[in-house]
């Protein structure tokens, strides 16, 4: 059986990466608060990513994203530098998640799903279109989703990372994590089947 | 079905044999059920990713500079790893011999059609191939294993990383030759999995004045 710990996904472009998140925050700290945007722009998008995900919105989400760059900005200077900067900018944006999803602010609002806007790539059109609906379902489910769930399957099912680095984003156990994430499959295999059943 | 077993092959932790000899203890019915289960997990994969909106960068950094600046705590300050005189001289070393290793391969490349000439792929490296009179072909390279997407944004395409992907080559080393003027400057960012990231590589950088690096390209 091979290791559920597997290195960081793309040792070496990951290590330039937390080379010049470093790089960054220490010009940051130093007074150049222009260095933040690099900051931004490498991680910007996942952290849109994943907050849209986490609340089913997509406008939501990047406002979610701006509110932990701005708490990691006013907070940069209690970063230990133990580890890497983006799990810590990470846990930040789930946190600002997690605070949303706590004040029950997302339950007026309708879930969004994404796989509408961009095609799947398939040169059956029969296919494409089994493949969109089951997307499309999946993104509903998803949202549907208890929130410790959602934020171990979304982690590493659809930004595929590893349990190592949720653990280091997220602080739960890598035990508890594959716990959460096949909880999270069932529930999900469960409710397309209800969908399939109801249609 | 084991449910324990069942999540360590979703969760990819089983290799090929152990894989087979999962799926054949099953019945035909749990086979098909594994199956729905990695139906929904290969579909997670590929759901498309909600992107921000443009000028979301400078929208975010304006939220950010309207906060308190960040201070440095003097705790934080006094545990910080610092760069011992040792590490940067072996730092400095392994910069001069990279450099010195780009120049001799940049050196060879006038001689040879390209680095894979040798069976070695090159390391984010940009070569001259085959030049016609008015333009060059430029081979920008990057190794990135784990990388699931890997493009080039440069002001040679509008700073579009999706105007110019590149392709997966052998070794995890990433690839795309783009016909470019002669005689030009370029400035560019290779951009893995959605991350900007400087041509560790490239003989020169300019600061892009977003806090990052430009690799400069000088046909």
């Amino acid at each position: 059986m091979t290791s559920a710990a597997a290195p960081e996904a793309g040792g070496d472009v990951t290590d330039l990466v937390d080379a010049a998140d470093r790089d960054s925050v220490e010009r940051t700290m130093d007074g150049d608060t222009q260095a933040f945007a690099g900051i931004v722009r490498r991680h910007g998008a996942t952290l849109v990513a994943v907050c849209a995900r986490m609340v089913a919105d997509r406008s939501l989400g990047e406002e979610l994203a701006q509110e932990a760059l701005a708490r990691t900005y006013s907070s940069l200077g209690s970063w230990r530098g133990d580890g890497r900067f983006r799990h810590w900018l990470y846990r930040i944006g789930m946190n600002c998640c997690r605070d949303y999803i706590k004040a029950g602010a997302r339950a007026e609002r309708p879930a969004e799903t994404f796989a509408a806007d961009e095609p799947f790539h398939n040169r059956d059109p029969e296919r494409e279109l089994g493949d969109r609906e089951l997307a499309e379902a999946l993104e509903s489910a998803i949202a549907q989703l208890p929130a410790a769930n959602r934020e171990a399957f979304v982690l590493f099912h659809t930004e595929n990372l590893d349990y190592e680095q949720i653990h280091a984003i997220t602080g739960v156990s890598v035990s508890a994590l594959k716990v959460r994430v096949h909880r999270a499959r069932v529930m999900l295999k469960k409710a397309l089947a209800d969908l399939r059943r109801a249609s | 079905m084991q449910d324990e077993r069942l999540a360590s092959w979703l969760d990819g932790e089983l290799d090929e044999a152990e894989a087979q000899e999962f799926l054949s203890s099953l019945s035909e019915a749990e086979r098909r059920e594994a199956w729905e289960f990695a139906a929904i997990a290969g579909t997670a994969r590929r759901l498309p990713r909600p992107a921000p909106a443009e000028g979301f960068t400078a929208r975010a950094m304006a939220r950010v500079l309207a906060r308190r600046p960040p201070r440095r705590s003097l705790w934080t300050w006094l545990r910080a790893p610092r760069l011992s005189p040792l590490a940067a001289l072996g730092g400095a070393a392994l910069v001069a011999a990279g450099a010195f290793g780009l120049a001799a391969w940049l050196d060879g490349a006038r001689t040879r059609p390209g680095p894979a000439a040798h069976g070695q792929p090159a390391l984010a490296t940009v070569a001259h191939t085959q030049p016609p009179p008015a333009t060059v072909l430029a081979r920008l390279a990057i190794r990135a294993p784990q990388a699931r997407q890997v493009a080039v944004a440069g002001d040679f395409n509008g700073w579009n990383p999706e105007a110019a992907h590149m392709r997966r080559g052998q070794a995890g080393v990433w690839i795309l030759e783009l016909p470019l003027a002669a005689g030009h400057r370029y400035e560019y960012m290779f951009v893995v999995d959605g991350q900007w990231v400087t041509d560790p590589q490239a003989p020169a950088s300019v600061d892009d004045g977003f806090g990052g690096r430009n690799a400069v390209l000088q046909l």
